[in-house]
């Protein structure tokens, strides 16, 4: 109980010390109505402004990709839609937007399976899991607890049990974890990017739609940069074709 | 030595007059600084090779008996650009120049030099005619010629560098000799600065590459700048880029050194054939030239508008061609490659066709193919990429289709040919990739694959969230937070100790109220019966306990239960003796209570006992396991 308590201190705390100015505010409201007048250019220009101040959420990004969404950039909308998820893994929204934006007939960019369809760890956001684990955990220490008093019968069964899968959901909540972190993640927001064999660009593999999602291998190169696309195929890329997460 | 060495250089830089012929072969030609010498006074003689091989020739040196040679001859070998009339070539130009003073008055003919190629043929330089009169000059040491040029050298460069600069330079009245302002008159002025275009060649065929270079020649100060540059109608053209525009270099022009300043170089590849035109390059600024005044020459600045000449290009029509020629001609390889050749319906398939190799790239046209029926493409997206302009264009153009089908099955895209025109053999070729095998497989309505679920049921995105956001710094991850993790050690340190303490407790010797709690459980229906007044169930109730509670512990079954059997599996428990005996002992008497009649005193007694000897008992137990 008292752990609880000093839990909800703590978070309280950490949501007071953050006094957002006013003109931030301003910035977001203004960015709001312009999105919802169908202004879409201004309201990027407002949400890029909060987000180039030191104030960043989740739903900035969120707000973002859909502004760039509906003024055509599929690119950009994309990468904002993963920052939204990297910054707030519970918004749900935004893994529907991605999915949604890679289902539409005109994409062109290669889909990248990985994030998409129902997997184990898309089930919850990395954030359940890991309440998850907590919840497993007590469970754990309640039937130890238990069993010291030996009111518990095959109080072994169950503990292994629950320990199996308290160990599970902790293991899935860190890949969950990883997944969103979008280290290695970079999106074509170029409108043709071109995919190169080699470092020379003497033959071009493939033209990678804006909004194909790739996972970045090498990043030394100057001007390349190696990538993996969702299907496989590796190449070269410039640099100034692609945005990282 | 390195005195005579840099001297020589320089003179030949400023002497030598290559008015070569364009014939094919090697050529040796002979030059004199000076046609009058006098005595004493040093000269430079230089024989220049021209031709393709002239770099492997072997020099024969001239008969200079009448002459003292300072120093060894001085080779020096450089690759010549000339234009004359319109016809323009390009050579390796081997010098031999050697340092003479004449060693008496007269006329002589120097000759008997010679080359001979690498083939063995011998090719004679003409005779040279120098005359040696007395010294009249101011006799001139070699050392003053040394300083001379010093100081010559000095003054160019400082003049380069006032001219990159685009200001005035100082005057320099003693930058020429005295006889040499002449040169340098309004009247002279378009032998001292001119525009020049040069062509590497003027006869192309159709789609081959000319290179063309607009150069500004100067001998004098001036500022120009460009005003009209020339209009490439009927070409395909690239420029390239100039890496240092301000900076000239020295040239050789009809025996004469010029600053040359390169202002256009251009890559062009005619569209047409018959007789092209090439503008002329205009510039205007202001010249410093020289005039004849009271005394001498002064110095006066005019302006000047220069522009080059026109150039007329007869351009070859190329042989009759297939009915899929490309446009191109150069020389070119292809390859072709698909992205995916497992698809389904919804899924676009990208086949990219490369064209590598030099030539005119960027008038090369897509390559038809003929799809078979069920698969469909739209115009190509076309991307080049030039690697190097000059002296050949090189790089390659790609052509991206994408390729959807309408229904699944398995399709074949054919071979993609492409003819070009091979200049160096002067033919067409034709080049063929490989052809692509495709299996698709039927996908659900047009949408690309691997997006089943909620998604599909989206018309839109989700509308934006308008209430106001935390603006937290950090990412929200649980993971990521000091709390979880808090919360995450709370119960991990709960059960260890819970573990720990369970540990600590059976290590405890005696732990009294826990044991006699247990025995006082299983004897409450004893104890119930003694409330009761029922002596025999009380009796019998103890009696249930004692060995219900022996064969829990001790596993043994009701059927086997005796004294014998309790004693022989508390042994092998290893308890020792006398707790064994003890344990009998009161074992005995609980019994003994048992069957001998008594009172509510002597009930409560045996009820003690038997609470005694199950706590006893319970203790060991604990200590044991």
């Amino acid at each position: 109980m008292k752990k609880a308590l000093i839990v909800c201190l703590l978070l309280c705390s950490q949501l007071l010390a953050f006094a957002v100015p006013a003109d931030v505010l301003n910035l977001w409201n203004e960015a709001n109505r312009a999105y919802q007048n169908k202004q879409y250019e201004h309201a990027i220009d407002n949400y890029k402004s909060i987000l180039q101040s030191k104030f960043s959420d989740g739903l900035v990004y969120y707000n973002l990709g859909n502004a760039y969404y509906k003024n055509g950039n599929k690119g950009p909308a994309l990468v904002n839609y993963m920052r939204a998820l990297k910054a707030d893994p519970a918004l749900r929204e935004a893994h529907e937007n991605i999915n949604f934006i890679q289902a539409q007939p005109g994409f062109a960019g290669i889909p990248y399976k990985d994030f998409a369809g129902s997997s184990l760890l898309n089930i919850v956001n990395p954030n359940t899991w890991a309440w998850l684990t907590i919840i497993f955990t007590l469970s754990i220490c309640v039937l130890v607890f238990l069993k010291t008093k030996g009111r518990i019968r095959y109080a072994n069964r169950w503990l292994a049990f629950s320990t199996i899968i308290a160990v599970l959901v902790f293991a899935l909540s860190i890949f969950a974890y990883q997944k969103h972190r979008f280290k290695d993640t970079a999106v074509v927001t170029a409108a043709n990017g071109f995919l190169y064999d080699n470092l020379k660009k003497t033959n071009v593999k493939l033209n990678l739609a804006e909004g194909t999602i790739v996972r970045v291998i090498n990043s030394t190169h100057s001007s390349l940069m190696e990538i993996e696309l969702g299907n496989g195929i590796k190449g070269w890329i410039d640099r100034a074709d692609l945005e990282k997460i | 030595m390195r005195y005579i060495r840099i001297l020589s250089l320089f003179f030949l830089l400023l002497l030598t007059a290559p008015a070569l012929s364009f014939a094919q072969g090697t050529r040796i030609q002979v030059e004199l600084s000076d046609q009058l010498v006098y005595l004493d006074e040093v000269f430079y003689l230089t024989y220049s090779i021209s031709g393709n091989n002239s770099s492997g020739a072997r020099m024969q040196q001239p008969k200079l008996d009448d002459f003292s040679l300072l120093g060894t001859p001085i080779q020096s070998t450089g690759y010549n650009v000339v234009i004359d009339n319109g016809n323009m070539s390009r050579e390796m130009i081997t010098r031999f120049t050697y340092t003479l003073r004449a060693k008496r008055t007269g006329t002589f003919r120097i000759q008997g030099a010679s080359v001979r190629t690498q083939s063995g043929q011998t090719v004679n330089a003409a005779a040279a005619t120098v005359t040696v009169k007395p010294g009249k000059r101011s006799r001139r040491t070699i050392e003053d010629e040394f300083e001379e040029l010093d100081r010559r050298q000095q003054q160019m460069a400082r003049q380069m560098r006032d001219m990159m600069r685009g200001m005035d330079p100082e005057p320099a009245p003693q930058r020429q000799p005295q006889a040499n302002y002449e040169d340098f008159t309004l009247d002279k002025i378009d032998n001292n600065i001119f525009l020049k275009a040069e062509v590497d060649n003027l006869n192309p065929v159709v789609g081959e590459q000319v290179n063309v270079t607009y150069k500004l020649y100067t001998r004098l100060q001036m500022n120009m700048r460009p005003v009209a540059l020339p209009q490439l109608n009927g070409f395909w053209a690239q420029d390239q880029e100039i890496t240092d525009p301000g900076t000239p270099h020295q040239e050789n022009y009809k025996g004469k050194v010029y600053n040359v300043f390169t202002l256009r170089k251009t890559a062009l590849f005619p569209q047409q054939s018959g007789t092209l035109r090439l503008d002329p390059f205009k510039a205007s600024g202001w010249v410093n030239v020289f005039e004849r005044g009271n005394g001498g020459y002064f110095e006066q600045k005019v302006n000047k508008e220069l522009a080059s000449d026109v150039v007329q290009l007869t351009v070859a029509p190329l042989p009759e061609p297939d009915a899929n020629f490309s446009n191109g001609v150069g020389n070119f390889t292809i390859s072709s490659q698909v992205n995916q050749t497992q698809v389904s319906t919804d899924e676009v398939i990208q086949l990219v066709f490369t064209v590598n190799g030099t030539g005119n790239l960027g008038l090369i046209t897509a390559p038809g193919i003929s799809l078979p029926p069920g698969l469909s493409a739209i115009d190509p997206e076309v991307k080049d990429n030039i690697v190097e302009i000059m002296p050949k264009l090189e790089g390659s153009r790609q052509f991206t289709y994408n390729i959807t089908a309408d229904t699944a099955g398995t399709y074949t895209i054919p071979e993609i040919a492409f003819t070009y025109f091979d200049v160096s053999t002067k033919a067409y070729k034709t080049l063929k990739t490989q052809a692509f095998t495709l299996n698709v497989s039927q996908g659900s309505n047009n949408k690309p694959s691997g997006t089943a679920g909620s998604p599909s049921k989206m018309s839109d995105i989700h509308p934006i969230k308008t209430d106001t956001p935390g603006f937290k710094d950090s990412g929200n991850y649980a993971l990521q937070q000091w709390y979880y993790w808090l919360a995450f050690s709370l119960p991990l340190l709960a059960i260890a100790g819970m573990l720990f303490a369970r540990k600590q407790g059976r290590n405890k010797r005696v732990y009294q109220p826990a044991a006699n709690k247990i025995a006082e459980k299983r004897l409450s229906a004893a104890k119930e019966a003694l409330g009761r007044q029922q002596k025999t169930l009380f009796y019998e109730e103890i009696s249930k306990a004692i060995w219900l509670y022996l064969s829990d512990q001790l596993d043994i079954p009701l059927s086997n239960l005796n004294k014998v059997s309790v004693v022989e599996a508390l042994r092998s428990r290893s308890f020792p003796e006398p707790t064994i005996q003890s344990i009998l002992q009161q074992i005995e008497d609980c019994e003994l209570a048992l069957y001998t009649p008594s009172v509510g005193q002597q009930q409560q007694q045996a009820l003690d006992k038997a609470i005694g000897l199950i706590a006893a008992l319970e203790n060991q137990f604990n200590q044991q396991s």
